[in-house]
């Protein structure tokens, strides 16, 4: 191994692990809190990154052994491929824009110290989550990744609701993980092996039975679901937004919350050959995409709309995995990466510049913000579809693997989400950086150079990255070849699709426009007209409503029902009982101790007899 | 004259204790009737001895040991009574419950 090949970027996460540690223990004691220690782990893992995808020449598999029981062998897998090497490149730069960013964005917070370890933390357990080629340690970073989110939405946790969302988010995605734990217990059961490439080897050879692989692999896709905040789990990533900005960016737009895609991608062959497991990641991603992109048409806080926006992403990348096409979905979840995390950086701007980030109170920034506004507009443009940025070309690459799937049906479905999206992507951004200049407005003022470096860098990505990895500019082929170890689709372009959904994202931003701009037609008027449809959405589908209904009357009833129980009959009949049951006794028994010695004869006397009695009888 | 006739002087005066530990309340006489059994042991002891087993004397060691034994016993409770009068000048047993639950 030398430094700079492809077998070395294990020591990205360690510089980070490394860092995490430094800044734990002595934050308080170096200057400036230690904040650049990560910022230099970062840059590191960012080197490492770009050397080793320069080298990459085939996969590798870097194995050391953990620990042994009862012959089962647990090792620290990792394997360097394409897939696992496009993640680090995402992970990394983007933790570097944030950190960069937060330099500025969080500055004069009394916990910077903390919040850098956290992040780098995190950049850590994800790195080794996206390398991991072992169940068993996958699922102890997925832990640890949910672990540092929740460490991160609860940042500040002197507010009550960003406590609250901490908790509602590490609970909600704990129930896909207890899925994911037994699908994994399951998968075992059924392979003999943790090690994935085994796993993967038992399923194409058809060792496994198909019922265990079709339960483990439902149980896995709960974890994945929960993780990935699909319907009905994904009620925490809007709630997820009260922690910093920053880190709305990292963890749930950019990486974490596409942990479950990327399992589902690198579990693929398992999940294709269990049954009807493809059409309910289909389903899921449809219904999450659809609702989720409903949602964020109807709410007002600029983050909130992109989270809801980040949900139906993810939807969108569920229904591409579920139509077979993972190298599609990861160009997806590339894109979406980079765009997502420029738009929270970006409303993080907006909001540092004029405090709010209710998209009532503000409008016609474009002019106080110029350098957001550039931003957020490619960002938006990029995600909505529009020709040439990135998020144009893996959307028409979605929807040629949806008509390539499933007819012009699925391909409609496409359509519609991705129309809505263009909706409500040009609604936040006539509605934040266009039209009359908001009262809130008018003291906005442009973020400092160490955020808007960063928002440059992401932006200068997003637009380019679509165009380079469609490979006609380099020769350096296309990037669902490069995932998909050159076996990429080879769709033939359709020149119909591409100028139909075009067609179809432009007049969704011209509506947009007529509505948001031009004031053609009022959102009132509209709103009115679909009442019931915008009640449904304005109360999130009922479906937050629903799940307070179920832990009221459902959990906690039986929860009280359990802790009676544990007072009445473990408690006072168990514990308290035993106790008093001795001291009654004594009571009761210390009236036959007269202290008269004649008592205490014909007590022994009689005892006697009573033996004679009984061992004379017993020799009759 | 057979073993028959000892064992029942000794059962009878085994029984003659008994009721003396339990009739009487005079402590001194129910050491008195607590020496009556052990004796009534020792004759058990020595007539099973001599028309059982005649050469080997393991009654009348047994019988010697019992002796032993009693004056051990009739001194230790004879020092009890004693203090006892000293202190409640009184040996009837029915007026001492120091024992009592």
């Amino acid at each position: 191994m030398t430094l700079g090949d492809a077998q070395s970027i294990w020591l990205a996460p360690l510089a980070c692990i490394v860092s995490f540690f430094i800044l734990a223990v002595g934050s308080r004691k170096l200057p400036y809190q230690g904040i650049y220690i990560p910022i230099v782990a970062m840059i590191f893992s960012v080197v490492l990154f770009s050397l080793a995808i320069v080298d990459y020449q085939q996969p590798v598999n870097i194995s050391r052994n953990w620990f042994e029981v009862a012959g089962i062998n647990f090792a620290w897998d990792l394997y360097v491929d394409a897939v696992s090497l496009t993640m680090i490149g995402l992970i990394s730069v983007v933790s570097l824009m944030v950190q960069i960013y937060s330099v500025q964005y969080m500055k004069g917070d009394a916990r910077i110290g903390w919040y850098y370890a956290v992040l780098s933390l995190f950049a850590a357990s994800m790195m080794l989550l996206v390398l991991s080629w072992n169940l068993v340690l996958l699922y102890a970073v997925w832990e640890l990744v949910g672990a540092c989110s929740y460490l991160l939405i609860g940042f500040w946790y002197e507010r009550r609701s960003a406590a609250e969302a901490a908790k509602k988010a590490f609970i909600t995605t704990r129930i896909g993980d207890v899925g994911l734990l037994i699908g994994i217990i399951v998968i075992f059961k059924g392979s003999g092996s943790f090690h994935i490439g085994e796993i993967l080897e038992a399923v194409s050879a058809g060792t496994i039975e198909p019922s265990m692989l079709t339960l483990g692999g439902f149980l896995m896709l709960l974890g994945a679901m929960g993780k990935s905040a699909q319907f009905p789990f994904h009620v925490w990533l809007p709630d997820a937004m009260e922690g910093p900005t920053p880190v709305s960016a990292l963890i749930h737009a950019a990486t974490m919350v596409v942990a479950g895609v990327f399992l589902i991608a690198r579990l693929f062959p398992l999940f294709e050959a269990a049954d009807f497991i493809l059409d309910t990641v289909l389903v899921v991603g449809f219904l999450t995409a659809l609702i989720a992109a409903m949602m964020a048409l109807v709410v007002t806080d600029l983050k909130q709309v992109l989270a809801y926006s980040t949900i139906s992403h993810l939807g969108i990348m569920m229904f591409t995995l579920g139509t077979g096409a993972v190298a599609v979905a990861l160009f997806h979840l590339v894109v979406h990466g980079i765009s997502k995390a420029l738009l929270f950086l970006s409303a993080g701007s907006v909001s540092h510049g004029t405090g709010t980030l209710e998209i009532n109170e503000l409008g016609g920034l474009r002019h106080r913000m110029p350098v957001t506004f550039t931003c957020f507009t490619v960002g938006a443009l990029s995600l909505a579809g529009v020709p040439p940025l990135s998020g144009w070309f893996s959307k028409d690459e979605i929807l040629l693997a949806l008509e390539d799937h499933g007819g012009w049906g699925l391909f409609g479905c496409g359509l519609i989400i991705a129309v809505l999206s263009a909706l409500y992507m040009s609604r936040i951004w006539f509605r934040v950086f266009f039209g009359r200049v908001g009262s809130i407005s008018e003291s906005a003022h442009e973020s400092p150079p160490a955020m808007t470096a960063a928002l440059g860098v992401l932006t200068i990505a997003a637009a380019s990255f679509g165009v380079i990895s469609m490979g006609y500019f380099l020769d350096i082929g296309s990037f669902t070849d490069f995932v998909a170890d050159g076996n990429g689709p080879h769709h033939t372009p359709n020149g119909l699709l591409m100028i139909i959904s075009t067609l179809a994202v432009l007049s969704a931003i011209g509506v947009s426009w007529l509505i948001y701009v031009n004031g053609s037609f009022s959102a009132v008027g509209i709103q009115q007209r679909l009442i019931w449809l915008h009640r449904l959405a304005m109360n999130k589908f009922y479906l937050d409503a629903a799940y307070q209904w179920g832990i009221d009357q459902v959990v906690l009833r039986v929860s009280r029902l359990v802790a009676t129980f544990d007072r009445v009959v473990v408690n006072d009949a168990g514990v308290d009982g035993t106790g008093k049951s001795v001291v009654f006794s004594a009571f009761t028994l210390r009236g036959i101790q007269t202290g008269l010695v004649y008592n205490y004869a014909l007590g022994i006397v009689l005892g006697i007899l009573v033996i004679f009695a009984v061992v004379g009888l017993s020799h009759v | 004259m057979s073993l028959f006739y000892f064992q029942i002087i000794s059962a009878a005066l085994f029984s003659l204790g008994v009721y003396g530990v339990l009739a009487r309340r005079n402590a001194v006489l129910i050491l008195l009737a607590i020496e009556l059994m052990l004796n009534a042991v020792s004759i058990n002891f020595v007539a099973a001895a001599a028309f059982l087993d005649p050469q080997n004397f393991m009654g009348q060691v047994a019988a010697l040991f019992v002796i032993a034994l009693a004056a051990a016993e009739i001194g230790l409770a004879l020092a009890i009574i004693l203090r006892l009068h000293r202190y409640r000048s009184s040996v009837n047993i029915e007026e001492i419950n120091l024992l009592k639950g």
